[in-house]
């Protein structure tokens, strides 16, 4: 392959100690994105995502490209200002969440993100 | 720009290359498509660094993958995925036009209920538009369907 490669299983620093790089590789989030569901329906930014599904008022599927080993994998969220984030369902190879207000009715907003943490298949 | 060889290495790592050194590609296309009758029309919307990997070519797993995995999911004794590397260990396909990765994202992302028979029945289930064809407001979203009659015409 042509890309640059360091292989090392341990990271150490001079005084600090070491580190090994497991942690980092298991650390890393796999997928994230940020996407507007208030006006159409659009991805701003993203990583390891390849489309969302919005699924209505406030509902969106965020489907991954590279599956997750399980649904047991960690998510968080956030909607802009008072907006809360919940999830509604999850596959190894995506994730159904639904963003509401504070009176815990759907609604749509234009900055979501989530994030998303676990060992991939 | 030419992409390195990837077939053996892991899906994370190109799509890591693709995002240091592919613009994203914001796509025109939308899927609209129903499945279940209860429930308003779903939109899919093409992710631009996934649209970015797929017009370049060399990168994605072929579809069928995807449909492999998604068996193992379905069986009732699934705990988590034996077979992963067929994510990373495929050879890759090829440069797809915006079409054909559209075409791609459906069989990847929409059910299969819906897009192995979504001319069959008496409504079209699901329909490739441009993103203008859309409401330009969400009022009445959760109503939103279909229109039958704008597609017979």
């Amino acid at each position: 392959m042509a890309l640059g490669k360091i292989k090392a299983d341990t990271l150490e620093h001079s005084t600090a100690g070491s580190l090994d790089t497991s942690y980092v590789v298991n650390g890393s989030a796999k997928a994230w994105l940020k996407y507007d569901q208030a006006t159409t329906t659009a991805i701003d930014v993203s990583f390891g995502v390849s489309g969302i599904t919005d699924e209505g008022t406030g509902d969106a599927t965020t489907a991954f490209t590279n599956s997750f080993s399980s649904a047991d994998f960690v998510h968080s969220g956030f909607a802009k200002e008072n907006g809360l984030i919940n999830w509604k369902s999850c596959a190894a190879g995506n994730i159904r969440c639904v963003t509401i207000t504070t009176s815990a009715s759907n609604a749509d907003y234009d900055e979501v993100a989530i994030i998303l943490h676990g060992d991939l298949a | 720009m030419q992409t390195p060889e990837f077939q053996g290495t892991p899906l994370f790592d190109r799509l890591c290359w693709a995002k240091e050194n592919l613009d994203g590609v914001q796509s025109d296309y939308r899927v609209v498509y129903e499945d279940k009758i209860d429930e308003c029309a779903k939109i899919l919307v093409p992710d631009p660094n996934w649209m970015a990997c797929a017009l370049q070519g060399g990168i994605l797993p072929p579809v069928e993958v995807y449909h492999e995995l998604a068996k193992d999911e379905a069986q009732p004794d699934f705990t988590k995925h034996t077979r992963g590397y067929l994510l990373h260990e495929t050879q890759p396909v090829g440069r797809m036009t915006e079409e054909e990765a559209i075409e791609y994202l459906i069989k990847k992302d929409c059910p299969q209920a819906v897009w192995k028979t979504y001319n069959e029945g008496n409504r079209l289930k699901m329909v490739i538009c441009k993103k203008k064809q859309l409401p330009q407001t969400r009022e009445w979203r959760n109503a939103w369907k279909i229109d039958q009659d704008l597609i017979a015409a």
